[in-house]
């Protein structure tokens, strides 16, 4: 490179940002454009920057939607309050209503004012209730009290020049400030209640107004062969069930037919758009974890995303959601991951981790029926003591009122804490067991009858084993017990319960592909049947799990060739007696 | 090429033009400012907050420090509206305010040595492979936080809020070619740091 295009490239260095942030006009672009065709380091700086861009989109992070006014007028009442204690404490009068009239508009008589005190004694500035009160003593040459209000409107004045006047005016002032100081702290008191957050949630109007995400229509399938296995959900309701999974770079969910088990026209799970094209470029491309619960009557999902914890609001009598997307979600949280949530009869409960430098937090945070926040800020539920005891992939279970959070911590353990809607969280984290081999997935958890159970999966070098254990609602186990046992790796389960028995599902990895099975047991873990292969065809299934509640369909996602289009089926299970 | 210089400060961003509501925001203001209306300062608050909210948890990379950021900014802005001048709009007001404040706080965390990045390093070496995506997300992050905080705060104007160059000049009250270069070397920075993060982890 000779000394002049040096000399050019350091003229222009600067201007590439501009140039890859298309902020130049045209004919600067095109004089720019045209020394950067031509210089092999200036094409590398332009396309540094233009990949720093597209790393730089996601590090976007979304802020929930609070309501963040009591709370800031509580802080404005105690830092007003603060301001009243300096003053009338710490014997600085003079210099202290300098400092308080400095904060508010202060016009050329207060000056005056201000200094004449000086001159005659001492005075106090006490804000009250939006306005001043101010006091002047002449330390015997009079007392002087006023009340203006913020803006220098003088609304009351009384002045004394005797002894007699001014002990009269010293004992009505100090009823007046007895007087004040408790209506101040009954009125501290009463915006200290009001400050539990009330939420306006936004109308379908704010949340239509964001556009969809620009991805409808077909997409090709990502080959899954080097990720994670995908995952495939199902959450059931009174008479209706709901299945999500994870197709391509999308999350799609349909309704199952009660009666046929068949499954509806899928719909897509939108996300919000991020506001840079890299970042929703980055965000298409990242399939995480998903998890649902049910009222009832409606279901809520949440889902992160680039470290945001999304929630989505589905109304399964509302059917099919408009033009094949569902509703728009709302942000409950950020950095935050693997979601998981819970019903629990008046409120639904999601716990995720928190990454927190090295020592990552589970944390927990309530939701209304809609899926919006009851409370600002996440409750945490447990602590990373140290670097090789890390908590991670929690697991809940909740009924009337009760939950039970199970996660795993470094050193084989199974933790677990209980929560109630009274009393709160549990005094501490209790070990529920330690396993061997390497856990599959997560535990699915279950409830019923007043006990939770927690069932997983282990895979070691000789075999694999699924069990269940019982928890008492303080987060005892009561019982441990092996429901399957296989020589081959055990790929995924699923698991439900109801009153009268539960049901277990898993797949088995054997040559030519995975092959399912399925059995029930009685809720003390008697099995009540013999083991049933329920491979649904001979396409291996790439994630599958019960339909419903009481684990009479099955849906499962089917592992097809990249570039075909990937069904989700479902089908009625036949067990034997 | 010296006249390259001159020529990219000749496309300059164009000043924000009056809508409907700023000028609703000005009317506000006016009303906390003349009749101490605390119901205008409330309306301006619940329109700005989730604005705010969010600037603060792209600088401080932490909700609870930005919610606590956000909440002392709006006590800064309660505190300064009597000082305010319609020469610029109320939400250009509030932006500066956020930006200096949590620059302040970063700066802070710096003296404090808060802000190393080491421990950050040794979770990420900790961190199953399979959380591919937690560890690329964790080293972006920490990427970012080898920018000195000049740096830091122009790349998270511009590369991520989106920024023009020239608004980004306009926040930080320096020159466009001064944020220009600003760029260019947060820029420089964050991939030199970016890559020698990944490489250390292989």
């Amino acid at each position: 490179m000779n000394f002049n295009v040096q000399t050019e490239c350091r003229a222009v260095e600067d201007s590439l940002v501009a140039l890859a942030a298309n902020e130049l006009d045209a004919e600067l672009s095109a004089q720019l454009r045209a020394h950067v065709d031509d210089c092999a380091n200036c094409q590398s700086s332009l396309a540094e920057i233009r990949r720093a861009g597209l790393l730089a989109g996601e590090l976007k992070l979304v802020s929930p939607e609070l309501d963040r006014y009591p709370e800031f007028l509580r802080r404005l009442a105690a830092s007003e309050a603060q301001a009243a204690r300096e003053i009338v404490l710490e014997g600085e009068l003079v210099s202290s209503v300098g400092e308080v009239l400095a904060l508010t508009p202060i016009k050329a008589s207060m000056e005056l004012k201000a200094s004449e005190i000086q001159q005659a004694g001492a005075a106090a500035v006490i804000p009250l209730f939006g306005h001043r009160l101010i006091i002047r003593s002449g330390f015997g040459r009079g007392f002087d009290l006023q009340v203006s209000s913020r803006q220098n409107r003088e609304l009351f004045h009384l002045s004394a020049n005797s002894l007699a006047k001014a002990a009269a005016v010293v004992a009505g002032f100090g009823m007046f400030a007895a007087l004040s100081l408790f209506a101040l702290g009954m009125l501290v008191v009463w915006m200290v209640r009001q400050a539990a957050p009330t939420f306006s949630p936004p109308s379908a109007e704010q949340i239509h107004q964001q556009e969809p995400m620009p991805h409808l229509g077909e997409r090709r399938l990502q080959n899954f062969g080097e990720q994670k296995l995908p995952w495939l959900q199902t959450v059931a309701g009174d008479g209706w069930a709901l299945a999500m999974w994870k197709a391509g770079n999308q999350v799609q969910a349909g309704f199952i037919e009660p009666e046929s088990g068949a499954l509806s026209d899928p719909f897509i799970l939108a996300l919000p758009n991020l506001g840079t094209p890299a970042a929703n470029e980055a965000a298409e491309s990242r399939i995480t974890d998903c998890s649902l619960a049910t009222d009832g009557q409606s279901v809520v999902a949440v889902r992160e995303q680039m470290g945001n914890v999304f929630v989505w609001h589905l109304q399964p009598s509302s059917n099919k959601p408009r033009a094949g997307i569902s509703p728009m979600p709302i942000v409950i949280g950020s950095r935050a991951f693997q979601p998981a949530i819970a019903w629990a009869g008046d409120r639904y409960l999601v716990v995720w981790i928190e990454p927190d430098r090295n020592f990552p937090k589970l944390k927990m945070v309530e939701l209304d029926r809609a899926g919006r926040p009851l409370q600002p800020a996440a409750l945490t539920v447990a602590e990373t003591e140290s670097a090789n005891l890390k908590v991670g992939t929690p697991s809940i279970v909740a009924q009337s009122g009760r939950a039970l959070i199970v996660y795993q911590r470094q050193g084989n353990s199974l933790m677990a804490r209980s929560w109630d809607s009274t009393a709160g969280m549990s005094e501490a984290p209790v070990e529920l067991l330690r396993h061997k081999g390497q856990m599959i997935n997560r535990p699915v958890l279950a409830a019923i009858g007043g006990k939770f159970l927690v069932c997983w999966g282990e895979n070691y070098p000789e075999g694999s084993e699924l069990r269940w254990g019982s928890v008492n609602p303080v987060g005892e186990v009561e019982k441990l017990q092996t429901l399957a046992v296989s020589r081959m790796p055990i790929i995924s389960f699923d698991f439900k319960a109801s009153g009268k028995e539960m049901s277990l599902i898993w797949s088995e990895a054997a040559e030519g592909g995975a092959q399912i099975f399925a059995q029930r047991y009685s809720p003390t873990g008697r099995a009540l049947s013999r083991a049933i292969n329920v491979t649904p065809s001979e396409i291996p299934p790439m994630a599958f799990a019960f339909a419903n509640a009481e684990a009479t369909t099955m849906v499962w996602h089917e592992a097809r060739p990249i570039q075909m289009q990937s069904p989700v089926l479902s089908k009625r299970i036949k067990w034997n007696d | 090429m010296k006249s390259v210089l001159k020529l990219v400060t000749a496309k300059t961003t164009d000043e924000l033009k009056s809508s409907d509501a700023e000028q609703e925001d000005f009317e506000l203001v006016r009303r906390f400012k003349n009749d101490a209306d605390m119901a205008a300062f409330e309306t301006l608050f619940r329109r700005h907050q989730q604005y705010v909210a969010g600037l603060c948890l792209q600088f401080l990379r932490s909700q609870a420090e930005a919610e606590d950021a956000g909440q002392e900014v709006f006590i800064k802005a309660y505190r300064g509206l009597a000082t305010f001048e319609p020469k610029v709009t109320f939400r250009g007001w509030l932006y500066r305010i956020t930006v200096n404040h949590c620059r302040d706080l970063i700066d802070q965390r710096i003296r404090r040595a808060e802000d190393s990045d080491d421990e950050l390093l040794a979770t990420i070496a900790t961190l199953p492979k399979q959380e591919s995506r937690l560890v690329a997300t964790m080293t972006l992050e920490a990427a970012l936080g080898k920018l000195k905080p000049d740096y830091r705060v122009a790349f998270i104007l511009q590369a991520i809020e989106g920024r023009t160059i020239g608004e980004v000049a306009e926040i930080l009250g320096i020159g466009f070619e001064a944020a220009a270069s600003r760029l260019r070397r947060a820029y420089q920075q964050f991939t030199i740091a970016y890559d020698a993060l990944n490489r250390a982890q292989t």
